[in-house]
């Protein structure tokens, strides 16, 4: 089994590291002993556990009687005791300068917790299932009208052939996930329907509260999120009971087999109602035994591999299947199918079409993380700024320490001492304030979010926290240490070192703090100059005063345009299957050399006008001509994209999806996706056939009570349906919601910027001020004005603002107008120069306000005073 | 100086070093406390437990032939001294008189099945 000839080495560095504390005397035989255990740790556990074990071990030697040296320099813990007590006496002695430094420090690091714990959780996604990293879902990647698209579902009879054909696979399921009305009594509502193989439960880690997962193998059984238990059942424990699932109109009754613990936080992904996969041939006529079209009949397909599998192999060995469903769609062709490890899906997840997991997009966070850093590195700055300055009280002591025989070493290691001393509270003040204040922040912010972190259990962030504390501390803590343990005493004692000249380091990092407070400032105010822009934004038809009911069948929409013709409140009404802003389908239109994608909203006669979608040239359709549905209605970008001539649009004939269609009107280009989404090419089409949803215009302001009327009518006629109508002007709620929140974390940011940059310049300028005091006094005392003074002091700031405006302008201009472009592609021309003006107006103000406490302190002094102590 | 009292685990690490004599070191010691007692110990307590009984005079210890096994380095035996010897004497007398000082009843109140 074992190699005899291969080498037994224990980890190098730790035994250099026992060499490195350890008295020599002691050495060989502790070595001795190490290699022995390593030796049988190695037979017992293999080599990572014995490298952990060794390591371990060693650490346990850190005990006084192996230590090196430590009776010789026994002195040295009573200097440390003796540099404690002077820091804390120091940072009580300066409670102004120990608050901002230890609240710029700590508000930073509150902010950097919060960073970390998105991160965190944006990584650790789905890690939960046991097997984790031995699961990967099928994706296919197709040829989408010449572009490569990767799309999440496979055919459905995919995984069914590779468990049977591939030995690795150890589990396969697959997923297929619709929506149907859940009844219990008088209890109905919408809900997320998920079939899949019984195996789900097993390659997945859902553990069932109650019940058994095997049951699923029945078709008649149902597993139910603890969620839904409550919301049907006000309690956990219902295995037993029987609930109804209506689709298109026709029951199915389940029993309920389990119901399923809450899912973890960072689930992805998870289920309401679960039910066998084979439910889908009864249900909906699925031809499980066949390969169908990827489209329609597709699923999310999961396997578990055995540790054996070779990824490129298998996936290789997929290619033959591809053949198969490509005959049957032969517009989509299948390129290759792809395995995605479950770890990196969510994270994918903005790359895929229709994935099964979703995760939040990484630029947002990687933004976040950016400003985090910067706020950090200004927060330093500060703290650099300060104490420099604040050792300026503190000469003499340092001088004294040093006549008296204290070496450079020993004052670094005190002023280091008092930096990690300060350090250490910013750490555990800002790891609360982001725990307890900034996370129920976010999640109040963010709504459904529910961040958390335990700050005493999790050794992550208490990993995170402590290298942050120590990384700080050094940042911080080096320079200031370094240059004022240089300083020379006699020089200190004759007073030579109090005139010295300016420091130009700290001018340095005013300026970047200036530049990135400008920055800051900036962004939140463009933030919320473009999301009021956007909230007033021509939606390109008349989105207010119309309610949209969603209905099964025809019968209900029957109904609903009864009741519209009944109301005197309704001023028209208008059935269609596709809804703007909520759902529509793809086409694909084809020009002269080339195939372009567009939206195709299927409407009833009216809609356009009920909507009050706005036409520029042409006619709407119109019921009583039989061939309008032989006809389109374009929008403006469609012309624009197809470079095809606006006056002589009508009557053109265009292929749509392989038909022949003629072109009768262009409408404005009307918004269907939110301000995320640039504007694309969109037609209608009429079928006053198979309504999904029946859309009534009200009078002004009538709408909550017409909606009062329908609810109530709709509850009388259809038990068995749960009424789903809603606002049309509520269909970009998510999107002003994720941008609402965008801009109050931009400033909740750009408040921050300022306050840290302002408590760093009051820092320095009471330096500045203190250093020139007698210059001053002197100037007063020969008749020198307050202006002038005010000037005086003022000046250099002002030359450093101006400094970081002309590299912050142009830099903060470029910066944004690609951002935004980016984020809102059809939302500006251009950045207004409004935001930028404020800023440079908001900071001159910050910075005019901080110093003038200094100015107005120095106005009021007796010159004499100052002049006279010596 | 300090007392020349034996601390709990002292006095497992004494004991063993006279039970593993005449091949008594670090390592060995440590494997025997983990067998016998189930503790689980780390070779820098025993280390350390050693370094206090020599300095204590209750073992001596000299270096043996180095050995392949340990990658060329010598062991350092240990040997319980006369006083040593004199100190676990008087620990297990104090123990076994105090012990055979309880009374039977107060034994069998502990025993819970018996006294109900």
């Amino acid at each position: 089994m074992k190699d005899p000839s291969k080498k037994i080495s224990p980890p190098k560095l730790a035994d250099q590291f026992l060499n490195w504390f350890c008295k020599k005397e002691l050495v060989e035989e502790i070595e001795g002993d190490l290699f022995e255990l390593y030796k049988d740790q190695l037979e017992l556990r293999g080599w990572f556990r014995a490298n952990l074990v060794y390591w371990y071990h060693v650490f346990h030697f850190l005990r006084p009687f192996a230590l090196r040296g430590k009776r010789k320099q026994a002195n040295s813990i009573i200097m440390y005791r003796s540099y404690l007590k002077t820091g804390i006496r120091n940072l009580k002695r300066q409670r102004l300068a120990s608050f901002i430094n230890v609240f710029g420090l700590a508000t930073t690091i509150a902010i950097s917790v919060v960073v970390y714990v998105l991160l965190e959780r944006q990584f650790t996604l789905d890690q939960f299932h046991q097997e984790a990293d031995r699961i990967y879902a099928i994706q296919s990647d197709i040829d989408w009208n010449g572009r490569d698209e990767t799309w999440g579902k496979t055919p459905l009879l995919l995984g069914q052939v590779l468990l049977d054909e591939v030995p690795q696979i150890e589990e396969m399921t697959r997923v297929k996930v619709t929506s149907g009305i859940v009844r219990f009594d008088d209890k109905v509502f919408n809900e997320r329907i998920t079939f899949a193989d019984p195996e789900y439960l097993s390659l997945f880690s859902f553990p069932l509260m109650y019940g058994e997962s095997s049951a699923l193998v029945s078709k008649s059984s149902v597993i139910i999120s603890e969620r839904l238990a409550l919301k049907y059942f006000d309690d956990q424990e219902v295995v037993g009971e029987e609930v109804k699932l209506i689709i298109d109109g026709v029951s199915h009754l389940f029993q309920v087999a389990g119901v399923a613990h809450d899912f973890p936080d960072n689930a992805s992904f998870s289920f309401d109602f679960l039910v066998n996969l084979d439910n889908l041939e009864n249900i909906y006529g699925t031809k499980l035994a066949q390969w169908d079209d990827v489209r329609n009949e597709s699923v999310f397909t999961f396997i578990e591999l055995d540790g054996s599998a070779n990824l490129n192999v298998l996936e290789s060995s997929l290619d033959k299947h591809k053949a198969v469903s490509n005959e049957i769609n032969q517009d989509w062709p299948i390129q290759k199918f792809r395995l995605e490890p479950l770890t990196s899906l969510a994270r994918n997840a903005q790359f895929i079409s229709e994935p099964y997991a979703s995760g939040s997009t990484p630029q947002i966070l990687m933004m976040f993380a950016i400003i985090s850093a910067l706020l950090l590195i200004s927060a330093c700055f500060n703290y650099i700024n300060i104490s420099v300055s604040m050792t300026q009280k503190r000469l003499n002591e340092i001088a004294v320490r040093k006549v008296v025989g204290g070496q450079r070493k020993q004052l670094v290691a005190q002023f280091m001492t008092e930096n990690f001393l300060l350090c250490l509270i910013a750490t555990i003040v800002g790891a609360v304030i982001g725990t307890y204040l900034f996370l129920p922040g976010v999640n109040a912010i963010f709504s459904g979010s529910n961040y958390a972190v335990n700050l005493l259990q999790d050794p992550y962030i208490m990993v995170f926290l402590f290298g942050l504390f120590l990384i700080l501390g050094l940042v911080s803590g080096a320079y200031p240490a370094l240059y004022i343990s240089a300083f020379k005493p006699v020089d200190i004692l004759k007073g030579k070192r109090q005139k010295a000249g300016n420091n130009r380091l700290s001018r340095f990092f005013l300026t970047i703090q200036f530049f990135l407070t400008f920055v800051a400032i900036v962004s939140g105010l463009l933030f919320t100059s473009i999301n009021e822009f956007q909230s007033e934004k021509d939606w390109g038809y008349n989105q207010e005063n119309i309610l949209v009911v969603p209905v099964d069948n025809q019968e209900q929409a029957d109904e609903m345009l009864k009741l519209a013709a009944q109301s005197p409140r309704i001023l028209g009404s208008a059935g269609s299957q596709s809804q703007i802003g909520l759902s529509q389908n793809q086409g694909v239109v084809k020009l002269l050399d080339e195939r372009m994608t567009v939206r195709s909203f299927t409407v009833g006669a009216g809609y356009l006008e009920t909507l009050g979608v706005r036409l520029v040239t042409g006619r709407t359709f119109n019921k009583a001509f039989s061939t309008d549905v032989q006809h389109v209605i374009v929008n403006e970008n469609f012309l624009k994209k197809s470079g095809m001539d606006p006056s002589a649009i009508e009557m053109t004939s265009i292929e749509l999806d392989g038909e022949n269609v003629t072109i009768i009107g262009v409408v404005e280009d009307f918004r269907f996706d939110d301000f995320f989404t640039p504007m694309t090419p969109a037609l209608f089409r009429l079928n006053d056939n198979g309504y999904n949803y029946i859309s009534f215009k009200t009078v002004s302001g009538g709408l909550t009570t017409t909606e009062q009327v329908v609810m109530n009518d709709w509850a009388n006629l259809f038990p068995d349906s749960p009424y789903n109508g809603f606002f049309q002007e509520e269909v970009f709620d998510g999107f002003f919601e994720s941008t609402g929140a965008l801009n109050q974390i931009m400033q909740f940011v750009a408040f921050v910027a300022i306050v840290l940059s302002a408590m760093g310049l009051f820092g320095l300028a009471s330096l500045m001020v203190m250093k020139k005091i007698k210059e001053y006094s002197i100037r007063k005392v020969l008749g020198a004005k307050g202006g002038h003074i005010v000037n005086l002091i003022s000046k250099q700031f002002l030359i450093l603002m101006g400094m970081a405006l002309v590299l912050g302008i142009p830099l903060s201009y470029f910066l944004f107008d690609f951002m935004f472009e980016q984020i809102f592609p059809d939302s500006l021309d251009g950045l207004s120069s409004v935001p930028f003006l404020m800023a440079i107006i908001l900071l001159g103000g910050v910075i005019f306000l901080t110093i003038s406490s200094h100015i107005i302190q120095l106005l009021r002094m007796n010159p004499v005073k100052n002049l006279r102590l010596e | 100086m300090k007392g020349t009292q034996l601390g709990e685990f002292e006095e497992l690490v004494l004991l063993v070093v006279g039970v593993l004599y005449p091949d008594a070191y670090g390592y060995g010691i440590r494997q025997e406390i983990m067998k016998e007692s189930r503790r689980n110990v780390t070779i820098g307590a025993v280390h350390s437990a050693l370094s206090r009984l020599q300095d204590k005079g209750f073992v001596k210890s000299e270096f043996a032939e180095a050995t392949h096994e340990r990658g060329g380095r010598r062991k350092r035996l240990f040997q319980i001294t006369a006083s040593g010897k004199r100190a676990l004497e008087t620990n297990h007398q104090l123990r076994n008189s105090l012990f055979d000082r309880i009374s039977d009843l107060a034994l069998k109140g502990l025993n819970f099945e018996g006294s109900f």
